[in-house]
């Protein structure tokens, strides 16, 4: 069973792979470029093998195997693709990221083995949480995992996975049930391993990505902080081990915002990078609902940053390599939600009777700030210390410089995320459920899908620890 | 398509009742199950020791799983 995993997963990440061809060099790559690949991997490799799952079902129909010859398919497909881009897109000459001084020996001692334990820490949290838990919490039993259980159950009526009720929201998109309907499909049987492993993939993956990312962008010292500040978040490891798609959504806003900052810093990588930021913001889209909210407010925040700093220009330049690694996955989503997807309940309430006097409510509008004050209480759990203040306190200490080329990122991210929460809002004050309980079951979640790339951003905008000191 | 009989519902938003039902649909797919008891074949999900409450005349017991769960059958007309 083990190497059946294994496989599904190389196979995955392998495809994945190739999608990060052309953010390599020549020469052998570093280890934060290893690290960025590899987290990138996961979720493009996941990301991009959902799609082609729901393709082939749309098709050809369910088979008993028919997930694992799509995966060969496309594994073959991305190959030829990376093969392609190595040989023709890479750059003739070898480049490195950015050299980054490294920390003295004794302060990069102490962060790398305070980084070590928080790992071992989370893992093992994470671990015995998903044992607590086999089949996920709420959300995982009730949507995605269930959602996963008709489509290898079922195989030919597995359309019948969206005749169930609302309660069930059967609109939300297929990246996570097809990730598990595949694994399940490889194992040979239902094992709530298979979501598990993808849970934890994809936690410690967002991890990664923002220790990668920040440590090519910035220094060693600010990679291993803000890996050391999302280990801690206590929510981020629950919510992980929870099998819900929030914290995937979050990779997502992630590899998004933190593959515009690479780009704006490596040039001669712009194009790879930008259909790599393109694939990703579209499968925030196929992850969930609100993946939309993302990739509108990227987009807008994207064109106002570069309208308003340089030109319109760059912006238009940077659009067709964007819109080449969008425009595959958000065919897919429209395929989906044109063709299967029931429409979503949210949207179908918002009438004009009902949604104005709503919003005209200054009581709403409070109620809506309180819930978002509790989502931030709960982002540490019941822990002591809630990561945000310790995220604020340490900007107070050091100071906010961001390095001058990353400053369009930067810009870009927190325009962008302040879009997302305005958004988060909206849905809110608009909403038709009662409005106590939607907060409650839903805001913090919400939050933590913003929080690793808030952090990364925080960092990344943040004066580093060794200037701070001289 | 199966029918869901259990104890009544607290309230709209009864998280117990909701959750009796949710994973009974997580357990039973690929079949879909419709609250109430309409379809040929109803499942019943009670606390166990509590499994007397059906409502419904026209049903009757096909099998008793034990802890509160039961299949029931509509009685031919």
């Amino acid at each position: 069973m083990t190497l059946n995993l294994l496989v599904a997963i190389l196979v995955s990440m392998l495809g994945g792979f190739f999608c990060t061809v052309g953010v390599w060099t020549r020469q052998a790559p570093t280890v934060p470029v290893l690290v960025l690949s590899a987290s990138l991997a996961v979720g493009l490799g996941f990301g991009l093998s959902a799609c082609a799952s729901f393709l082939s079902l749309s098709l050809f129909g369910a088979s008993p195997h028919g997930l694992i010859v799509t995966d060969v398919v496309l594994l073959l497909l991305l190959g030829g693709a990376g093969l392609w881009a190595r040989t023709r897109c890479a750059p003739r000459v070898a480049v490195h990221p950015p050299v980054t001084p490294v920390p003295e020996p004794r302060l990069r001692w102490l962060l790398a083995g305070s980084l070590a334990i928080t790992l071992i820490c989370a893992l093992l949290t994470f671990v015995l949480l998903s044992l607590r838990s086999p089949h996920g919490f709420w959300d995982a039993w009730a949507i995605w995992n269930l959602r996963a259980r008709f489509i290898v159950r079922a195989l030919s009526p597995w359309r019948h996975a969206f005749s169930v009720g609302g309660w069930s929201h059967p609109d939300y998109p297929l990246l996570l049930p097809l990730s598990v309907a595949r694994l399940w499909e490889y194992l040979g049987r239902e094992s709530p391993v298979a979501p598990m492993a993808i849970a934890m993939l994809f936690t410690f993956s967002t991890v990664a990505l923002a220790w990668a990312a920040l440590f090519i962008l910035r220094k060693p010292s600010h990679a291993t902080l803000a890996a050391l500040l999302l280990l801690g978040t206590s929510a981020l490891v629950t919510h992980g081990a929870s099998q819900m798609a929030d914290v995937p959504l979050g990779f997502f806003i992630l590899a998004t915002l933190a593959g515009l900052s690479l780009k704006d810093r490596l040039p001669e990588r712009a194009t790879a990078l930008l259909v790599v930021t393109g694939i990703t913001a579209g499968l925030a889209v196929w992850t969930k609902n609100e993946g939309w909210l993302v990739l509108v407010s990227v987009v807008l925040a994207r064109a106002s940053v570069l309208g308003r700093v340089r030109s319109w220009a760059p912006w238009r330049r940077e659009l067709p390599a964007f819109v080449a690694g969008l425009a595959p996955v958000l065919f897919v989503v429209l395929y989906f939600k044109l063709t299967l997807a029931p429409p979503n309940d949210l949207v179908s309430n918002l009438g004009w009777r009902d949604t104005v006097p709503r919003l005209l409510a200054p009581v709403r509008y409070l109620e809506v700030m309180r819930g978002f004050k509790n989502a931030v209480l709960d982002l540490g759990d019941a822990t002591l210390i809630n990561p945000l203040l310790v995220l604020l306190f340490y900007l107070v200490c050091v100071g906010i410089e961001p390095d001058e080329r990353d400053r369009p990122g930067v810009t870009t991210g927190l325009v962008a995320l302040s879009l997302m929460v305005i958004g988060f809002g909206l849905l809110y004050l608009t909403t038709s459920e009662t409005l106590a309980w939607h907060l409650s079951s839903s805001a913090g979640r919400l939050l933590l899908q913003i929080w690793p790339s808030a952090v990364f951003l925080a960092f990344l905008a943040a004066c580093p620890p060794e200037r701070s000191q001289g | 398509m199966v029918g869901y009989l259990s104890e009544p519902r607290r309230s709209p938003q009864d998280l117990d009742w909701s959750k009796g039902f949710f994973l009974t649909q997580y357990a039973l797919s690929p079949l879909v199950v419709v609250e109430g008891t309409a379809p040929a074949l109803v499942i019943g999900n009670f606390p166990a020791g509590h499994t007397r409450y059906a409502p419904d005349p026209t049903l009757a017991l096909v099998r008793d799983f034990g802890d509160g769960v039961l299949l029931f059958s509509h009685l031919p007309r």
